[in-house]
């Protein structure tokens, strides 16, 4: 490590946390204050950019991050984050159902009382002409372009 | 039996499940700016391929005992009437009508 002790300091003036005194509405408000204060073996001096640089460079070698100074878009976020399809087919308790069961074990051939009564009742309806319509092959002989607006 | 919505809901989570991977290694890649610009396009391109139901946006937590889309209480997975019902049938452990 170079023998350098970066201090960043931010912080607001003292100043502003006093009620501010009346000002003419034509006068521009203080510029915020930021500090950055770079000791520099005792003495005060500019830091070429190239040294902060190599600083920071170092310092994410020293905790093992990424060095990325202009922020480019790595893309790393979506490797990173976890996988959300197991959780999601957990959302819905699993139900035994008949069909089910019959396609997990194609020599079972289980009887599904409901589902007898339901086609049933179907044909029971189609024999009295009550079925559900016939849909149409050609465009303009369906039903919902006939419909009157 | 569960209603058409609530099956679509589930095609989606198959869907998504199914997909994940894939859709995060071509995202990956489309996104990295590191990388040249004609790969990640035709990463993009490849994204694009896929089907509406392997988004997670598709996805949508609805009420596990009625199917209701709107108004569900997420820790339970109920929608506000199943919930209320469940919880005075005193199905729901640990909830009870407030009264003071």
């Amino acid at each position: 490590m170079p023998n350098i002790c970066v201090c960043l300091c931010l912080g607001f003036r003292l100043e502003s946390l006093k009620p501010e005194p009346e000002r003419d509405s034509q006068q521009k408000p203080p510029p915020p204050s930021i500090y950055l204060v770079v000791h520099l073996r005792g003495k005060m001096a500019s830091v070429a950019p190239s040294r902060l640089a190599a600083l920071t460079r170092l310092r994410c070698s020293v905790f093992g991050t990424s060095y990325n100074p202009t922020s480019q878009r790595t893309g790393a976020k979506y490797l990173r984050r976890r996988l959300q399809g197991p959780s999601m087919l957990k959302y819905y308790p699993l139900e035994a159902s008949f069909a089910a069961l019959n396609r997990a074990n194609p020599e079972w051939k289980l009887i599904d009382q409901d589902e007898q009564q339901r086609l049933q009742d179907i044909e029971d309806r189609k024999k009295r002409g009550k079925g559900t319509p016939k849909k149409s092959t050609a465009k303009g002989d369906s039903r919902r372009t006939q419909r009157k607006r | 039996m569960p209603n058409i919505r609530v099956l679509r809901d589930l095609k989606a989570r198959r869907g998504v499940a199914a997909n994940e991977i894939s859709r995060r290694a071509y995202l990956y890649v489309a996104r990295n700016q590191a990388l040249p610009a004609q790969v990640r396009y035709q990463a993009q391109l490849q994204l694009n391929t896929f089907g509406r139901y392997t988004r997670p946006t598709t996805v949508k937590n609805r009420c596990t005992e009625s199917g209701r889309g709107r108004g569900i209480i997420s820790e339970f997975g109920l929608c506000r009437f199943q919930f209320r019902q469940k919880a005075l049938a005193g199905e729901l452990p640990g909830v009870h009508k407030a009264s003071w």
